[in-house]
């Protein structure tokens, strides 16, 4: 069952045509990779979808949902969850009033008791409970990576959206995340994840999506990706 | 170690009772000891600490700023006085009537206002201000063009009645904004000013909450501006000046940001200077304006953060 659908979005800023005609979709519990060079147009996608942005042209459902004339708190509260590419917080915010503010517009909580509890369990599974007086500010950048996850968990995403979560981690702190990732699926959340390059996507993604100066120029299983022609000429050059 | 946890919290939480009732019954046993002048300075303090408050939980928990919140304050003293002296409503009608005049303002300049940041968002306060100052003189009928409106009724006669009537309100407001700033919905304004984008991400409807501190923030203002011409009994259209606004800002800002208490701190200290070198010069200004560079250059975080912060360190030690 496709749970996203969308369908000829464009977007340009001026001049600059940042997305151009792209189609796609995303199927219940998967994983799809949207990869593609500097400035193709990958997170103006992920604007697009999640209401920061409003497309010039084009539909995208959720669920048989039209997102783009809602906002972007109102597509937040449907279960549409992202992170941003650079890793933000509350700095002046302890790491468990970060996680209550999302865990409060959860739909499914109606109190702050609730919102509390799930807080501490979001917390308990991304291993930051002893941080949790912490401010944010004073996070490590791993830990703050985490901390979006969790952000993002505290609302029972249907759909979430990773821009970059594994970018500037080190190796086990990578590892970490795509084990979480990975976990997430089997609860049953539908994830797109944006990424610069393939290599650290082909164990856990179902499907990705190729863009190029704002079009989409390659969909399908990672292994065909990765021989694709077009593909390795727009990171190769001709 | 939880338990432990639970029993510090909650001894410091009993801490803080004890200090707020020190501070209450300090201030309640006051005109058993203090000189009239002092009750009649600690009345307009009082005064002030509310309308200082109210600035407080607009830029120190949703991060609007404001440098046209005189706005409010006059707003809400005007209505007090041509309610009170064209069409007779007695002091505790006005008094009803007048913060609801000001949260009308407040949700009429929200709106555009929502739009701007920063700087713009404090220069398009101000200008509303400065619009409802020259209305003010213009309109002379209604009010009185520069002289004001005098003559305005005093809720008593008895000026202990009116201490205790002033501390009174003011306990109730700063126990109302104290738990609405420790609510979810203060926690969430703290998120707006923190990232509005990332709040949003997070579900919050943004615009709402902005409106909503805009709607409380003018309501609080408008009130205390309608104690302050059922106290002096005199209005004048130089109530909306930006010098008004700033008393509001360097208050907040001496007593520190953020807090609540602080504007009442920072309120009480300016509000005796200023009256104690009232009766040699009309330096007013400058005693503002010379504190608030001490405070920022010796104590930037303001006078209650420091105290909590030294009390704090003297209790690790």
């Amino acid at each position: 069952m496709k749970v996203l659908e969308v369908k000829g979005i464009s977007k340009s800023f001026g001049g600059l045509i940042a997305v151009n005609d792209v189609s796609f979709h995303v199927l219940e519990k998967e994983i799809l990779g949207v990869i593609g060079p500097n400035g193709a147009g990958k997170t103006t996608l992920f604007n697009l979808i999640t209401g920061f942005l409003k497309p010039d042209r084009g539909t995208i459902n959720f669920r048989g949902i039209e997102l783009t004339r809602l906002r972007p708190h109102q597509i937040a509260q449907l279960g549409i969850v992202r992170t941003f590419q650079l890793v933000k917080s509350f700095p002046n915010m302890t790491v468990f009033e970060n996680v209550l503010i999302s865990s409060l517009s959860n739909r499914n909580i109606h109190s702050r008791e609730q919102a509390e509890k799930k807080a501490i369990e979001v917390l308990k599974l991304l291993g930051l409970l002893n941080l949790k007086d912490r401010l944010s500010k004073n996070l490590s950048h791993g830990e703050l990576k985490r901390l979006e996850i969790a952000r993002a968990l505290s609302m029972d995403p249907r759909l979430l959206l990773l821009d970059e979560p594994l970018a500037g981690l080190s190796y086990d702190e990578m590892n970490d995340i795509l084990n979480i990732i990975q976990e997430l699926r089997e609860l049953g959340i539908s994830i797109i994840i944006i990424e610069h390059t393939i290599r650290v996507l082909m164990k856990i993604v179902d499907r990705v999506i190729v863009m190029h100066y704002g079009k989409k120029i390659a969909d399908g299983p990672p292994e065909e990706i990765v021989s694709n022609r077009k593909v390795i000429e727009a990171y190769l050059g001709e | 170690m939880p338990l432990l946890r639970q029993f510090s919290t909650t001894y410091i939480r009993s801490k803080s009772i004890i200090v707020a009732s020190i501070i209450v019954a300090v201030l309640s046993l006051m005109p058993c000891f203090a000189h009239l002048f002092i009750i009649r300075v600690s009345i307009r303090a009082l005064i002030y600490a509310i309308f200082a408050m109210s600035w407080d939980l607009l830029y120190g928990y949703a991060g609007l700023i404001s440098f046209g919140h005189a706005l409010f304050f006059g707003l809400g003293a005007y209505t007090c006085a041509i309610l009170n002296t064209l069409f007779d409503l007695p002091p505790w009608g006005c008094i009803l009537i007048a913060p609801c005049i000001s949260t009308l303002a407040g949700l009429i300049i929200s709106i555009p206002c929502l739009r701007l940041k920063e700087a713009y968002l404090a220069l398009g306060t101000l200008a509303f201000a400065e619009i409802v100052r020259y209305l003010a003189i213009h309109f002379r009928e209604l009010t009185g063009a520069e002289e004001g409106i005098r003559g305005i009724q005093v809720f008593s006669e008895n000026i202990l009645f009116n201490y205790y009537l002033y501390l009174i309100i003011t306990l109730v407001c700063t126990t109302m904004l104290l738990l609405v700033v420790k609510s979810s919905f203060g926690l969430k304004l703290i998120a707006i000013r923190e990232d509005e984008e990332l709040s949003k991400a997070c579900g919050i409807n943004t615009s709402k909450y902005k409106i909503s501190a805009f709607l409380l923030s003018s309501f609080i203002a408008g009130m205390s501006g309608g104690l302050y011409a059922h106290f002096t009994g005199i209005v004048e259209a130089s109530i909306f000046s930006s010098t008004v606004s700033f008393m509001a800002v360097s208050m907040t800002i001496i007593g520190g940001l953020g807090t609540i208490i602080g504007p009442i701190v920072g309120s009480y200290l300016i509000t005796f200077i200023s009256e104690i070198l009232r009766a040699t010069l009309d330096i007013r200004l400058l005693v503002y304006s010379l504190t608030l560079v001490l405070v920022l250059l010796f104590i930037p975080e303001g006078i209650i953060a420091r105290v909590r912060r030294l009390y704090r360190v003297g209790r690790e030690k």
